[in-house]
């Protein structure tokens, strides 16, 4: 699995130089359709991930949405690395500040929730000693 | 989805390429932007259906709804 990555980024990356020299524009294109082919390659084992997770919160008897929104903010985590480093690579880095600017505040207003959720979970946790 | 869609893009990208500089070689500077345009937009459409599959798959597996 791990040689098909490599094989599919050292592809890449050589049609990315082979562009950039002829055609800069294509070159962006081309780092894009790299990240979208080996993102999908991996999604595979991310789902195995995220089941085996899932079963394991659902034995520690943590509610469901907390684990939910940790796997919503992972998400967006990513998917703004992933759009930040096409456009550090395109060669406009301000713009990728900007969007992980927005990603980190889309993160710290989902993470309220989780926050009060763990508040709750220990709450209850003094009551009971 | 594999390495022909990467091989895909290179392949478009140097075609046009190559158009625009004979077109630019025989005087036809307006045709030669008119080309790289084309082929500029060919590869557009080929990388968003392709980045839409990418963030459905990803919404859909990390219930990402918002």
């Amino acid at each position: 699995m791990i040689f098909k990555l490599i094989a599919i980024s050292i592809i890449g990356v050589v049609v990315v130089l082979m562009l950039r020299s002829a055609k800069p524009e294509f070159a962006v294109f081309a780092t894009i359709a790299t990240g979208v082919i080996m993102v999908v390659i991996l999604l595979s084992t991310l789902q195995d991930v995220i089941l085996s997770f899932d079963n394991v919160v659902k034995k520690s008897g943590v509610d469901e949405s907390v684990f939910s929104a940790v796997l919503k903010i992972i998400g967006i985590g990513y998917l703004t690395e992933y759009s930040a480093s096409i456009a550090t690579d395109a060669g406009c880095g301000s713009i990728a500040q900007k969007l992980q600017f927005g990603g980190k505040l889309t993160i710290f207003a989902m993470s309220i929730s989780i926050v009060s959720a763990l508040i709750d979970v220990v709450g209850e946790l003094v009551n009971l000693v | 989805m594999g390495v022909d869609i990467i091989l895909k893009i290179a392949g478009i990208g140097i075609l046009t390429a190559v158009v625009s500089v004979i077109l630019k070689k025989s005087d036809r500077d307006d045709v030669a932007t008119f080309a790289t345009l084309a082929g500029l937009i060919v590869v557009i459409v080929l990388v968003i259906d392709m980045i839409s599959g990418l963030f459905d798959t990803i919404k859909s597996l990390l219930s990402l709804y918002s």
